[in-house]
């Protein structure tokens, strides 16, 4: 432990981070936000709330670590006023909508519909390839999702909230958001399931 | 002989029903495969997916999916993959570099 206590990490020029730290920064909120303009204007809020704050900097963790820590806050942040200020998104309209990949009579209510049912994945995780294009047709699923959709799914998913503190990041009954969560995944499957592993249910019907 | 069958494939059939009633549908079960992945399921739920599960090849592939993202995702999201448009546009860069300067 006491070893541990004595490795403390040096905290760098602060004209240096740019260079250091901007493109991964950069990446990552990109990942989540999907926009240039409002990642970038993230990244220049981290700096300037790491220069801030730099004499708080315990170094217990890497410089990197404790960047990535105040863009984590920054980002849900910004989702927090973006679902607030968007009102035009109705999320009851999502909420009671009934899903629509199960019969609802006959013999086996509540089984999958002929072009609804789950395929078999045949994915390679470790196929750089396959990933990068799984990276591509996620943010391309993600942005045909119901807002409120997406971003509950990147908030819980990429950033790992808990929903207890996800559901007042929205604003949402923990309730609602189960339902949200569930709509998110299922609707994003069968968008995977279609574009990336290229399995079209409907054409085999 | 046919008589047999008969009884059979009417017991088979009221087992089905029994157990139709006892089990969760595939609704059900996606619905609660996505709640599990958040929150902890009661006992009945549990035992109820996993005789389901047992049974339902679509619900196994459901399922397998979740968690294959959830891995994935996981993995992968804080090690965002680096492509030619995956950086700071220059414009951006100086501006961060130049407002560091003035609030150092």
């Amino acid at each position: 432990m006491k070893e541990q206590e004595s490795i403390k990490h040096k905290f760098s020029d602060p004209e240096k981070w740019v260079e250091l730290y901007g493109d991964y920064l950069y990446r990552y909120a990109f990942m989540r936000l999907n926009d240039r303009a409002i990642a970038e204007d993230v990244v220049q809020e981290t700096f300037l709330a790491a220069l801030k704050a730099h004499q708080n900097f315990a170094g217990q963790s890497s410089e990197k670590t404790w960047f990535v820590g105040i863009l984590k806050r920054k980002i849900v942040d910004h989702f927090r006023k973006s679902s607030r200020v968007d009102t035009t998104d109705d999320i009851t309209k999502y909420i009671q909508g009934k899903d629509k990949e199960f019969l609802i009579s006959g013999i086996k209510p509540g089984n999958w519909k002929t072009g609804q049912r789950p395929a078999d994945w045949m994915v390679d995780t470790t196929d750089n390839v396959e990933m990068n294009e799984f990276w591509e047709f996620l943010k391309a699923c993600l942005a045909e999702l119901p807002r409120r959709f997406a971003v509950a799914f990147i908030l819980r998913e990429m950033e790992e909230l808990e929903t207890e503190e996800l559901s007042n990041v929205l604003e949402i009954k923990p309730t609602n958001l189960r339902v949200l969560l569930y709509r998110a995944r299922k609707q994003l499957r069968r968008c995977l399931e279609i574009n990336w592993i290229g399995i079209n249910n409907k054409t085999k019907k | 002989m046919k008589k047999r069958i008969g009884s059979f494939s009417k017991l088979s059939l009221s087992m089905m029903n029994i157990m139709g009633k006892l089990l969760p549908s595939c609704d059900e079960v996606s619905r609660l495969t996505s709640k599990a992945m958040d929150e902890k399921l009661s006992l009945r739920e549990k035992i109820g997916v996993r005789f389901h599960l047992m049974m339902c090849k679509w619900c196994r592939n459901f399922h397998k999916q979740m968690h294959l993202l959830r891995e994935v995702i996981h993995k992968g999201s804080n090690n965002p993959p680096e492509s030619k448009k995956s950086s700071l546009s220059p414009e951006a860069h100086q501006r961060m570099e130049e407002e560091i300067k003035n609030n150092h």
